[in-house]
């Protein structure tokens, strides 16, 4: 049952990060499975997973929480698609571009979408997962360190190197009119 | 140019996050005692028939033995061992042997 108590998840605590996160979380997590299906159906199974574990959450460290329970999901769906798509059960998922966007987002043709994606998908994990969260968590460098518990200069560090791989292989799309 | 737009999540999301909460938990576990009661049984059963149609040996002074209880006593005796046998020893009877787990049973059929 919902309590009150610090040591004890409220369903409006739940909800309330839910609409926080929402936004940020989907977009990191699109970032991994290229689906906003899937990148819904991860993020909600991280917020039920987290809410079966009430009895021992602690509000005040919810949102680390649901970030790394996040995160750890999307990577173990991220490797079942690829063995699926390896084993040839499943095609790969369509580019984002031809799904829904909203004004902001109409950035970029279907076909630059598609060689951003692999760009990022051809990045070492401990690179993308970093990238991504510098980039779409809205999180300080402070917060992704102890989400990720890795050094705040790592994170610096690795969001550079991903960037420059980024710009080394996406060079061309620059270049051309 | 941006390599990481921002994409807006499909609308209804914390509705249907609801539902998935309030969703009944799935009772796993009955699944689990269920599956391992029939394993359980079926390995039992599975040694049951495995030793009960292992070829047993007998020797004769066992089943002479076994004959001659039979004849004296009520007709049924249990040996250990089991097989077939057939006028042993000059005594012109026949014999049943039906092997129950590790004990068998000897019937004669005739005396």
């Amino acid at each position: 049952m919902p309590s009150s108590s610090n040591t004890s998840l409220a369903r409006a605590s739940l909800e309330a990060a839910y609409l926080r996160l929402e936004r940020p979380l989907f977009n990191v997590l699109l970032r991994w499975v290229w689906s906003r299906e899937e990148a819904m159906d991860v993020m909600h199974e991280a917020f039920e997973k987290v809410w079966r574990r009430r009895a021992s959450v602690d509000e005040t460290t919810l949102d680390p929480l649901l970030w790394t329970t996040a995160l750890n999901l999307a990577a173990n769906r991220r490797r079942a698609n690829k063995l699926r798509t390896m084993l040839g059960l499943d095609s790969p998922s369509a580019p984002l571009e031809s799904s829904q966007k909203s004004s902001d987002e109409q950035v970029g043709s279907a076909q630059v979408d598609q060689h951003v994606r692999k760009a990022i998908d051809a990045l070492p994990e401990k690179l993308r997962v970093v990238v991504v969260m510098c980039e779409l968590s809205g999180l300080s460098y402070e917060t992704i360190a102890k989400t990720l518990a890795i050094p705040i200069g790592t994170v610096g560090s690795r969001r550079s190197a991903a960037m420059q791989r980024l710009e080394q292989q996406l060079q061309h799309l620059k270049e051309s009119p | 140019m941006s390599y990481f737009p921002v994409y807006q999540p499909p609308p209804g999301g914390l509705t249907r996050l609801r539902a998935r909460l309030d969703e009944r938990p799935e009772r796993r576990w009955a699944f689990v005692v269920g599956a391992v009661m029939a394993m359980l049984l079926a390995l039992v059963f599975g040694l049951r028939i495995v030793r009960a149609s292992a070829p047993l040996e007998v020797e004769p002074s066992t089943a002479a033995f076994a004959l001659g209880l039979a004849r004296v006593g009520s007709g049924e005796v249990v040996i250990s061992s089991s097989a077939p046998v057939a006028a042993l020893n000059g005594v012109d009877a026949q014999v049943r042997v039906y092997a129950l787990m590790a004990e068998v049973t000897a019937v004669p059929t005739s005396r």
